[in-house]
C-alpha cells in the first residue's frame, strides 16, 4: 500500500498521538498485527514523528520553521535580487550554450557513438578497490557518469578526474563544475578517447568550499582493455 | 499472491496446524506483535521475549481449544501481548526496590546504547529534514511540525494557519511520501553497499 485513505491515516495520526478511546486503540491494534499494509503505515507514520523529534532534539526544528524568504518583502532588495537572478541565468545559459559545443559536436560528427551510463555508489574508503570497472571497446564512447553524493549534497561540485600513475603520480586529465541533477545526483560525461586502460581517481569537492559540512568525496574507476 | 492474502491462508494454517503454517504468516504477525511491544517499551530484549512468550501461550492455547473464529487470532495475538505486557509491569513494581540512588542509577543508563537504534533515527531525521527543506511555504512546515511534533489538533492547526481540510490532508499526504521516498532511498543505497562489501 503506497497511499492510505483519509480514514485509516487519522485513525493511525490520532493512535500515535495517544488520541484514541481504549476501543479504538485495541481495534488498531489488531488490525496492526493481522494487516502487514496497515502496520507499514502505521511504522511510516512513527517514523516520521521519530525523526522531526530527533530533529528538535539536535536544535534543528526552530530554524526550519522560519521564512527563508524575509528579504523578499523588502521591495528594493526583491526588484535587485531579481535583476541580479536574470542576468545570472542569461549568462550561464550563454556559458553553457558555449561549453557544450564541443559535445554537440561529437556527437554530430559520430553518428555511432555509444553511450554508457555509469553508477557510482557513494562509498566510504577510497582503499576498497575500484568502484566501477569499465573495459573500453572498439567503437567510440561517450561515458555519462552519475554520482550519488548522499541525501544532503552541497549546492554543486568541483569534478577532478585523475589517472593515477605509479606510487603517488596522478595526472590531472579533467576539473569542472558539475550541479545536483533532478535525481539528486551529480552527473558528468567524458569521451572514452580520453581515457586509456588504467586507474583513475574522481574527486567531487563541494561548493562553495567555505561548506563547513560538507567533504569532498572520492571515487575510484579502473578502465580494462586495449589502449585507443 | 498479495501479503494480505498469504497472511490469511497463513493464519488458517497456524490455527488448523501451527507446524505447517508458513513462516512468511507468521512472521508477519511476529512484526506486528513486536511492533506493539516496542512501541511501548522499546526495541529491547524485554519486547522480543514478551513476543515469543505471546505466541508461545497462543499456540499452546489453540493446540488446546482451537479458536471459534479464525480471523480473531491477531486481535487474541494483540491482547495477549498487552496482557504480557501489564502483568510484567506489575511484576516489577512489585519488587521495585526503593533505595534513594534509584534516580542517580536510571540517569547513568545510556539512553542510546544500541548503536542501530541511533543509526535509525539519524536516518530519519535527514529524511524528515529534507522534506522540510523541499517545503517551500513556512505554512506548510508548520503544519507538519505542530501535527507530528507537537500533537495539536487538526481543527485547532487549520483554525490558526487559516487553512482548510483539504489543504491540510494535501500536505501531509506529500510530505508522508516525500519522506517514504527519501527513507526508501536510504535503505536501498545502504542494502546495495552491504552486498557490494559481502
Amino acid at each position: 500500500m503506497t497511499d492510505i485513505d483519509e480514514r485509516n491515516q487519522d485513525l493511525v495520526d490520532r493512535y500515535l498521538a495517544n488520541r484514541l478511546s481504549d476501543v479504538e486503540r485495541e481495534l488498531v491494534e489488531t488490525r496492526i498485527v493481522g494487516e502487514p499494509a496497515f502496520r507499514r503505515e502505521v511504522e511510516l507514520t512513527e517514523a516520521l514523528r521519530d525523526g522531526l523529534r530527533e530533529l528538535q532534539a539536535r536544535g534543528e526544528v526552530a530554524p526550519l520553521l522560519r521564512s527563508r524568504t524575509w528579504m523578499w518583502s523588502r521591495s528594493p532588495v526583491a526588484i535587485a535580487a531579481s535583476v541580479m537572478a536574470l542576468v545570472f541565468g542569461l549568462t550561464s545559459f550563454l556559458l553553457y550554450q558555449r561549453l557544450d559545443q564541443p559535445r554537440q559536436d561529437l556527437r554530430a560528427a559520430s553518428g555511432e557513438l555509444v553511450i554508457a551510463t555509469l553508477l557510482f555508489e557513494r562509498t566510504r574508503s577510497a582503499q576498497a578497490g575500484p568502484d566501477v570497472s569499465w573495459q573500453r571497446s572498439a567503437a567510440p564512447t561517450l561515458l555519462e557518469m552519475h554520482f550519488d553524493v548522499g541525501l544532503e549534497p552541497a549546492a554543486a561540485y568541483r569534478v577532478l578526474v585523475e589517472r593515477i600513475g605509479t606510487g603517488t603520480d596522478a595526472t590531472l586529465l579533467l576539473s569542472t563544475r558539475a550541479g545536483i541533477g533532478p535525481e539528486g545526483d551529480v552527473a558528468i560525461s567524458l569521451h572514452s578517447a580520453l581515457l586509456e586502460p588504467g586507474n583513475y581517481r574522481i574527486r567531487l569537492e563541494p561548493l562553495p568550499s567555505t561548506s563547513m559540512d560538507q567533504e569532498s568525496i572520492v571515487y575510484t574507476f579502473r578502465v580494462t582493455g586495449r589502449s585507443a | 499472491m498479495t501479503s494480505e492474502s498469504t497472511v490469511e491462508s497463513g493464519t488458517r494454517k497456524l490455527i488448523d496446524a501451527p507446524e505447517h503454517a508458513s513462516d512468511a504468516a507468521i512472521q508477519q504477525l511476529r512484526n506486528g506483535v513486536l511492533f506493539l511491544l516496542q512501541r511501548e517499551i522499546g526495541k529491547s530484549a524485554l519486547a522480543e521475549d514478551l513476543c515469543n512468550e505471546a505466541f508461545r501461550i497462543v499456540f499452546e492455547r489453540l493446540a488446546r481449544h482451537p479458536l471459534e473464529d479464525p480471523t480473531r487470532l491477531d486481535a487474541y495475538l494483540a491482547q495477549t501481548a498487552r496482557n504480557l505486557l501489564s502483568a510484567d509491569r506489575r511484576m516489577k513494581f512489585r519488587r521495585r526496590t526503593v533505595t534513594g540512588a534509584q534516580t542517580f542509577i536510571d540517569n547513568i543508563a545510556d539512553a542510546e546504547s544500541d548503536p542501530s537504534v541511533a543509526l535509525q533515527s539519524q536516518s530519519r531525521a535527514r529524511a524528515i529534514r529534507r522534506v522540510l527543506r523541499e517545503m517551500p511555504a513556512v505554512r506548510d512546515r508548520q503544519l507538519l511540525v505542530r501535527f507530528y511534533l507537537n500533537d495539536e489538533d487538526k481543527a485547532d492547526i487549520c483554525r490558526d494557519l487559516n487553512l482548510d481540510k483539504k489543504h491540510f490532508n494535501r500536505v501531509i499526504f506529500r510530505a508522508r511520501e516525500r519522506f517514504r521516498e527519501f527513507l526508501g532511498r536510504r535503505i536501498a543505497r545502504g542494502d546495495l553497499y552491504c552486498l557490494a562489501i559481502a
